[in-house]
């Protein structure tokens, strides 16, 4: 009998501070999960064509695209996909933007009780 | 002095990015309009680097805020927007009901309030992270000219944190600019911060 594979989980931000971060923290919550890491919204929309992770940890404001639209191009071709977006931009319509289409919103600072946030809308 | 490595630059600017955030998250209700901004670029540079670099950037001329900021190390942070942008925040802020003679007169006054949010921001995340307090002077305003910067010029800091963010408010352009002026010891003070607060985190 086959054993399901644990879960994957895309860590996409331009600071290498916050993946290391949330890499971290995320070992420590969850050990078996595996982490793949993007340092943008192109890289993470083509790692997405690789192999499609079970979630993604998505920042806002970065280099490129936007992490919005990068969220939005993983979520039409893998609706199935859970995204969080983890993002110092706290303001109102970007919290909208987020939950029009069904993302979850996680505010910076990176920390343990904001990873707990998003392993709980992953795992829900 | 400009030592600082790629993670303790990265950490900086993801510290000033979280400031930021919250900078734009009181902007946007004060201006009511969202405030789009790019990820921050950090750079420690010489004070007459940053004058040629904003220099280089397409302001013309300036309307800038400063503060004075102490705790474990001291700064003059310096908000700088072109000229031609801060009349129309200060219309964004104060509606559509004034003319330009009336907005004139209050623009002094409402770039110093905006220079206290965003500066005051990036200072809080610093010190929320930092675990530190910071005092602060009120709020100054001034123009300057590009070539000149008169302020760099005249300080006394040798070296310059700058932190470049594009800020777009209501479909206008707006690129600001945040610049940190610090002294030699304040940087040494400032890496020995950035360097608690990263082996707080298990990252160094």
């Amino acid at each position: 009998m086959d054993t399901p594979a644990s879960p994957l989980l895309l860590i996409v931000d331009d600071s290498r501070m916050s993946r290391m971060l949330i890499r971290a923290i995320v070992t420590d919550q969850r050990p078996s999960w595996r982490l793949i890491e993007a340092a943008s919204g192109d890289e993470a929309v083509a790692l997405v064509e690789q192999e499609t992770p079970d979630f993604v940890s998505m920042d806002v404001n970065m280099p490129g695209i936007s992490g919005l639209e990068a969220a939005g191009r993983i979520r039409i071709k893998h609706p199935q996909t859970r995204i969080v977006m983890c993002t110092a931009n706290i303001q109102e319509s970007t919290r909208e933007a987020a939950a029009k289409v069904g993302l979850h919103f996680v505010a910076k600072p990176i920390t343990p009780a904001s990873i707990a946030d998003a392993i709980a809308y992953f795992e829900r | 002095m400009n030592d600082l490595n790629e993670l303790q630059l990265d950490a900086l600017g993801e510290i000033f990015n979280i400031g930021v955030g919250r900078a734009a998250s009181s902007l946007s209700l004060i201006v009511s309009d969202e405030v789009l901004l790019s990820a921050p670029r950090v750079q420690i540079v010489h004070r007459e680097q940053a004058a040629e670099i904003l220099g280089r950037s397409a302001l013309i001329k300036f309307s800038t805020v400063s503060q004075m900021f102490s705790g474990p190390f001291s700064a003059e942070a310096m908000l700088v927007f072109p000229e031609t942008n801060a009349l129309e925040i200060v219309r964004l802020m104060v509606g559509p009901h004034m003319s330009v003679e009336e907005l004139s007169e209050y623009e002094q006054e409402a770039m110093c309030e905006v220079g206290n949010i965003i500066l005051n921001a990036c200072m809080s995340a610093l010190a929320d992270l930092f675990h530190v307090s910071f005092d602060s002077t009120l709020p100054l305003h001034r123009f300057g000219d590009a070539g000149l910067l008169s302020l760099l010029d005249s300080s006394d800091e040798p070296l310059v944190l700058l932190l470049q963010v594009d800020m777009t408010i209501s479909q206008q352009c707006i690129q600001g600019h945040i610049l940190f002026l610090l002294s030699v010891p304040s940087m040494r003070n400032l890496t020995a911060c950035l360097n608690a607060y990263l082996s707080e985190q298990g990252l160094a």
